[in-house]
């Protein structure tokens, strides 16, 4: 007996194929949806909110109080000297670069080599003919401790030293400092005062109620007659042979050094770096003797410092400078060197005297 | 960046003045051939005769002269850094207004940067220099000298120290005076005298080497690194 077909059974295999094929065209369908979907969606932008307003606080700012020292420390370092160079020296430059306003006469500059470190105020190596000079400060004793000392006091001990003959016991109880200068000229332009103790080793000097004093012998190979015209900021005390020749200082200290008073209408007339110079008295040397000479120059209340010495020969004539006064050479034993025209002249204003002429003071 | 460009671009330049000229090569059988120096690449030297053909020889088997040789037409690639710290200088109690001063303590350091030792001499210069306040002239403040070899190739270096030295301001009879930090000048040259490097605030400076090799320190020197007198005060009256 021959079975009959089936065909519910048929019927539902090709429903199956159909759910099928009809699920899955669902599933790319919705698969392309969301494909692009996504592609066409809109860029979004961004769109700041409007800006909050807010009150301001008024802040107090906070005050802090400032403790300002009592007292700097002191510095130990050895400065502001004059650097020898080990490079080799050059011929001089173009005249016209260094000579003076008036009357230049660059001659001999070249012949005094300078010796170990220098400054304006000397070097540390004697070449015979020249100043030995020694620091002195008056706030403190010989040892280093604290001395008394005021504005009064210290042109008193100026007046008590000079007065009675530059008697050095009389200074004796202050400090002094080891370090000696030697100096062939008194061309010290207007300087800060801290270059002073600087020069002599003690850099940690205040710098006030300081001077320095230099000793050393005045000769001439012939007879002369000369005399000296010199500034002094805050003073400067010349002596030769004995006797006081020449004194300058700021006007307020002249009723306290009134013993010496300068006999040339001509004093106080014609400037000299920050100065007015005095006159100095008249000088007799003999050819080739020579005589005790001592320069005391320095500080009272800080700030600048000068002392410088020019030479008027009896007899000669000059050229005038710009301020009608005779165009003067300046003091010197020996020639200037080109190391320490340069240190003069970074200081020094034109035309107020020369420094390559005039005399020479030594016996040859 | 900048200024290691610049060295960079020194350096070019003076490999560039650095002519190669015909010499006698000899080589480790005892050949002498007549060329010159092209290139040194990988550790081979080129050589080109006087017939325009390059042929390359290692550089270890040219004699220690010719070793030499190459090693001056190949200078190393440097840098030079300049560094500086100042400090100021509190002065002991016054009475009065006192100047401002400085100490600058300075310091030079030359680096290799290319890779091959390099087994010749060189010579470190530096120029510390300074201006005036008032007049704008230089000052040759201090002046350094060393000699030192590269020997590990990259990564070597060496250092010159200068001088500590003081620069003050200061105000006298109405003007402003003193002196100020104006820059330096660093130059590296070999054997021969060639500079190898060199780096320098102020191309004037360099411009003007031999000049400013005369000038002594601490001494004022002006456009064309002359000396010359300082600038002079104005009067105040």
């Amino acid at each position: 007996m021959a079975k009959k077909p089936r065909r519910t059974a048929k019927g539902t295999r090709s429903g199956l194929m159909i759910s099928i094929l009809v699920h899955a065209a669902a599933f790319f369908l919705a698969g392309v949806f969301v494909i692009f979907s996504v592609v066409d969606e809109p860029e979004s932008k961004f769109v700041a909110p409007k800006p909050v307003e807010r009150p301001k606080m008024k802040l107090k700012k906070p005050k802090v109080q400032a403790r300002k020292t009592t007292r700097p420390k002191a510095s130990n370092r050895i400065v502001s000297k004059v650097r020898k160079s080990n490079m080799p020296t050059i011929d001089l430059p173009e005249l016209g670069s260094m000579a003076e306003s008036i009357g230049a006469d660059l001659s001999g500059v070249e012949l005094a080599p300078d010796i170990g470190s220098i400054t304006v105020f000397g070097g540390m190596k004697t070449i015979g003919n020249d100043f030995e000079g020694a620091f002195y400060d008056l706030k403190r004793d010989r040892r280093g401790g604290v001395a008394p000392m005021d504005q009064h006091q210290c042109r008193e001990v100026l007046r008590d030293f000079v007065v009675n003959g530059w008697n050095r016991r009389k200074i004796a109880k202050y400090y002094q400092s080891p370090q000696k200068l030697y100096t062939t000229h008194f061309m010290i332009p207007p300087i800060v005062s801290p270059l002073a103790p600087d020069a002599f080793g003690a850099p940690e000097t205040e710098s006030y109620y300081f001077f320095l004093l230099y000793r050393g012998k005045l000769v001439y190979k012939e007879d002369i007659r000369f005399r000296f015209w010199g500034v002094g900021d805050a003073y400067v005390f010349v002596r030769v042979d004995g006797r006081d020749v020449l004194i300058n200082c700021w006007d307020f200290h002249r009723p306290f050094f009134d013993w010496w008073q300068t006999s040339s209408a001509d004093s106080g007339k014609f400037y000299l770096g920050n100065q007015t110079m005095h006159v100095g008295d008249w000088i007799e040397l003999k050819a080739g003797e020579p005589v005790e000479m001592e320069v005391l120059f320095g500080e009272w209340r800080s700030g600048d410092m000068s002392a410088m010495l020019l030479v008027e020969v009896d007899g000669e004539e000059y050229p005038q400078t710009r301020q009608g006064g005779p165009l003067l050479p300046a003091f010197k034993t020996e020639d200037f060197s080109l190391d320490m025209l340069e240190e003069i002249y970074k200081h020094l204003p034109e035309g107020e005297c020369t420094l390559t002429n005039g005399p020479v003071f030594r016996d040859f | 960046m900048g200024k290691r460009l610049g060295i960079m671009v020194a350096v070019a330049w003076v490999c560039g003045i650095a002519r190669a000229e015909f010499r006698d090569w000899t080589l480790e059988d005892g050949r002498v051939i007549q060329a010159e120096f092209v290139a040194l690449i990988g550790g081979d030297v080129s050589l080109r005769n006087d017939q325009g053909r390059t042929i390359k020889v290692p550089l270890d088997r040219l004699s220690a002269e010719d070793a030499g040789y190459v090693d001056l037409q190949q200078p190393p690639t440097l840098q030079l850094d300049f560094s500086k710290v100042s400090e100021q200088r509190i002065f002991p109690y016054s009475l009065s207004p006192l100047p401002r001063a400085f100490y600058y303590h300075c310091k030079a350091r030359i680096r290799q940067t290319s890779t091959r030792p390099y087994g010749q001499q060189l010579l470190a210069e530096v120029f510390l220099i300074g201006e005036e306040i008032y007049g704008g002239k230089q000052i040759l403040l201090d002046y350094q000298q060393g000699s030192f070899l590269l020997e590990e190739g990259s990564g070597s270096s060496f250092e010159l120290q200068c001088n500590t030295v003081q620069l003050m301001e200061y105000v006298i009879g109405g003007y402003k005076g003193g002196t100020k930090y104006g820059g330096y000048l660093i130059v590296v040259t070999d054997p021969r005298g060639e500079v190898v490097g060199y780096q320098t605030t102020d191309e004037n400076l360099y411009g003007h080497l031999d000049s400013l090799r005369h000038v002594p320190i601490g001494k004022t020197f002006d456009e064309e690194c002359n000396r010359c007198m300082p600038t002079r005060p104005h009067r105040f009256y």
